[in-house]
């Protein structure tokens, strides 16, 4: 029943919808069902929603059915509400002994205020962004950047998205094991929020990771408050949190929010239905199929746009794609867009978006956490309006290509017609 | 890097680096004790010397890289088991700190370095700790034995060398000593007349600051404790009291080429080279036996062979560890705790709390004392006459 309404959800806005995260406000009919199973079904409720989260984190590997799901998957309110759960863990058994933790200036900047807020030792964060736009090879850059980085460091801790959120790029489990070899201690933490339910969380890749965190409310199509932490040890690491965390099986009374849980329920049985891992591995490979249509429908247009996610023979990594263009070109199809309802992201003073000669430099801050992470929110802020726009869309399971043909369409119409009209003036 | 040394697990080889004035004799008897212990372990070893090092750090990173395969130093695919290289790392005297840090950054880039041994005088440690700020690779510090006050700590640090305070008490006790007729009994509770008037002669020099500034600070402690005075050297030039002289090996010699009388002279540890030692046997023939030294009571080079050991030791430990095992202090363990650990465990020379070196580790014996039998103006004589192969430490 619930999965009915889910699906019914995706047929009417997903033709409209390239935005990452939260399909839409959770309809009237489908509150009105959850709110029927409190509070006696709650619990059950909870037991479903972990059970469903096991189902897209390497299902038929083992990795979450040969241990207690319960034991490894934790739920929270988001991502962010995770990983600062996991963060105070960390710092909570590290006490007094300053220990160093690297990131990249690619994480979602939610996570890095979380660090900003809840990191008392040295943090290190790689300016990666940087050496990715205009290198042939921005998956060797973003690997080489973290294994140098890591190794010069040695951190104790390393957080890192398993799909970078900009570029759709996703880090490979041989990156982390470099990184482990390196520094067998390290903790290594993966920020999941663009890859589940994006492309297959594998066996290999879990094994390599201490914590992985992610939301329900991106790729698997559920409401927003929804987030997760998968542990790999729970014997060493607990993260529940009797305040934030959802979890009345573990007797934790956390504020959760029935409603998003039976949302989250339905898309994930719509998702993956009953085989997960083929199923999970198709989803990708029609994700990523969909960029390659979606960039062939650019060609008329190609000049005009930089292609910020690297592709291979015109394959994106992820069905995540992110287009550069030229501020006013950028503008029209931005207001193109919205005048059609379609839902995308515009990034706005992402780091991302810097361009340097230093292309492929090594960088550093090697300062406090504090200062680190304010100096460089401050060179966010001051620096210069960019040249150009960058727009990200994001092709899901639900997508048809019909869906991306339109999308492109619509972009080419504002590039067209621009470039038919005289320039707008820049600002 | 290529893509094929990411997909095939290449990595950077594992060193231990060794950070050091070039110029200092304490640097290099640290080295020499690193490469000896190294070459010990395996006859394959072969250290990487400052000056190979400094040709590498010239180069930009992807020709580095180039002429460290051509060497056989560059990356390589990792066995679970491995002997890390000495690395040597050469500076001069009051480095510039950009100038050292930026050396720093090439190096940590270009190798895995498992743990950083610094064998430079006590203030070029200090830009050494800053150029390592968020850097979490253990520093063990071999030749400074300056007290650091803890905001000044670096996290991952270990003290190898114990600290002047050690080496205060043992020089005050070694005066003390020596300029009673009759040693007795417990110090603080003789007759104030009865205790020696003590001189200090400290090097001004900027070399010297930081090491003589707390060296002297721990002996007025230690002196105030025992009620006893320390005057200045230029104020008691012709008392016959015991001496203690505070610097490195220029301020000694020049103390031992004045023509002062005849009086017990303790020189502290930074005067412990061959020339000072040299110095005495010419310039001091007569009254040679007059004349000691305050060491530690393990020879720098090993020192410098008991850290390498500990940390290729410590990095094996942790090489093989097995992440589904029982160890459950894991993670919290760090690497600067198990090299700790195994250095506690494998001599004497080190027991520590928290970062410092406690043992009490300093002694203070005449001169001549290592050089053979006789009485001391003939063993003077017989050294004096072979002194160009002396290693007095």
């Amino acid at each position: 029943m619930i999965a009915s309404v889910h699906s019914r959800l995706v047929r009417e806005k997903g033709g409209r919808f390239f935005d990452s995260a939260s399909l839409a406000a959770v309809p009237e009919p489908l509150e009105r069902q959850a709110s029927k199973l409190l509070p006696q079904d709650w619990d059950a409720m909870i037991g479903q929603a972990r059970h469903s989260f096991g189902q897209v984190l390497a299902p038929e590997e083992g990795v979450i059915y040969s241990f207690e799901p319960d034991a490894h998957i934790t739920l929270f309110t988001n991502t962010t509400t995770a990983f600062t759960r996991v963060l105070s863990r960390i710092e909570k058994a590290y006490a007094g002994s300053e220990p160093t933790l690297l990131t990249t200036d690619l994480e979602y900047p939610g996570c890095l205020a979380a660090i900003d807020d809840g990191w008392s030792g040295p943090v290190v964060m790689t300016r990666v962004s940087r050496s990715l736009i205009g290198t042939d090879d921005p998956d060797q850059v973003l690997a080489e950047a973290l294994v140098r980085a890591h190794n010069f460091v040695k951190p104790r801790v390393v957080f890192v998205s398993h799909v970078v959120r900009t570029t759709g790029q996703v880090l490979s489990p041989v990156t982390l094991r470099n990184l482990r070899e390196l520094n067998p201690r390290v903790i290594i933490v993966l920020d999941g929020s663009q890859a589940v339910g994006n492309v297959v969380v594998s066996a290999e890749m879990l094994e390599e990771a201490d914590f992985y965190v992610a939301s329900g409310h991106k790729w698997l199509g559920g409401s927003t408050t929804s987030g997760f932490a998968w542990v790999r040890d729970p014997d060493r690491w607990t993260v529940a949190d009797p305040a934030q965390a959802y979890g009345k099986p573990n007797q934790l009374g956390g504020t959760g929010n029935s409603t998003a849980w039976a949302s989250l329920i339905g898309s994930i049985e719509d998702m993956v239905e009953e085989a997960p891992r083929p199923r999970l591995e198709e989803i990708a490979a029609h994700n990523r199929a969909l960029g390659k249509a979606f960039k062939d429908a650019l060609a008329p247009v190609s000049p005009q746009i930089e292609f910020v996610t690297p592709l291979e023979d015109g394959v994106p990594p992820s069905g995540l794609f992110t287009l550069g263009l030229r501020l006013a070109a950028g503008e029209r199809v931005v207001a193109a867009l919205n005048e059609a309802e379609i839902r995308f992201t515009e990034f706005d003073a992402e780091i991302v978006s810097w361009r340097s000669p230093e292309q492929n430099r090594f960088l550093l801050k090697r300062d406090s956490g504090y200062s680190a992470i304010a100096r460089a929110r401050t060179e966010t802020a001051t620096i210069p309006k960019r040249a150009r726009s960058e727009l990200r869309f994001c092709f899901h399971y639900w997508h048809s290509e019909e869906d991306v043909l339109g999308l492109a369409r619509a972009i080419i119409g504002a590039l067209q017609e621009g470039a038919a009209s005289p320039p707008a003036p820049s600002r | 890097m290529g893509r094929d040394q990411l997909s095939k697990t290449e990595l950077p080889q594992p060193v231990v680096l060794v950070v050091g004035d070039d110029s200092s004799y304490f640097s290099s008897e640290v080295w020499r004790g690193v490469v000896e212990e190294a070459q010990t372990r395996s006859e394959e070893t072969t250290a990487i010397g400052s000056v190979q090092l400094e040709s590498i750090l010239e180069l930009d990173y992807p020709e580095a890289q180039r002429r460290l395969q051509e060497f056989g130093w560059g990356w390589v695919r990792r066995p679970s088991m491995r002997e890390p290289i000495p690395l040597q790392l050469a500076h001069r005297h009051d480095p510039d700190p950009r100038w050292l840090r930026n050396q720093m950054r090439r190096t940590l880039d270009q190798f895995d370095v498992w743990a950083i041994v610094a064998s430079a005088s006590a203030g070029d440690v200090k830009p050494l700790r800053e150029a390592l700020a968020g850097i979490d690779i253990p520093l063990l510090v071999t030749t400074d034995s300056t007290t650091v006050s803890a905001s000044g700590q670096r996290p991952n640090e270990l003290r190898l060398m114990p600290s002047n305070r050690s080496q205060a008490s043992a020089m005050l006790f070694t005066a003390i000593q020596g300029n009673l007729p009759n040693p007795i009994g417990d110090l603080p509770n003789l007759p104030l007349r009865s205790r020696p008037q003590i001189a200090c002669s400290a090097e001004a020099t900027p070399q010297a600051r930081q090491y003589v500034k707390d060296l002297e600070s721990q002996l007025q402690k230690e002196a105030l404790r025992l009620g006893i005075d320390i005057a200045p050297f230029n104020e008691q030039r012709d008392h016959l009291g015991p001496l203690i002289v505070i610097g490195y090996s220029g301020h000694a010699e020049a103390i031992i080429k004045e023509r002062i009388p005849e009086r017990l002279t303790i020189l502290s540890d930074g005067c412990a080279t061959d020339s000072v030692i040299a110095a005495v046997l010419e310039e001091r023939e007569e009254d040679a036996e007059f004349w000691y030294l305050a060491r530690p009571r393990g020879q720098l080079s090993e020192i410098g062979s008991l850290s390498f050991s500990a940390v290729a030791e410590a990095g094996k430990n942790l090489l093989t560890w097995d992440p589904n095992g029982t160890d459950e202090d894991f993670p919290r363990t760090s690497l600067r705790d198990v090299i700790k650990e195994i250095l506690s465990s494998s001599s004497t020379l080190f027991d520590f709390d928290g970062i410092e070196n406690v043992a009490p580790a300093y002694k203070v014996k005449p001169v001549l004392d290592d050089l053979g039998s006789g009485t001391a103006p003939e063993r003077a004589r017989t050294k004096k006459a072979s002194r160009g192969g002396l290693r007095a430490l």
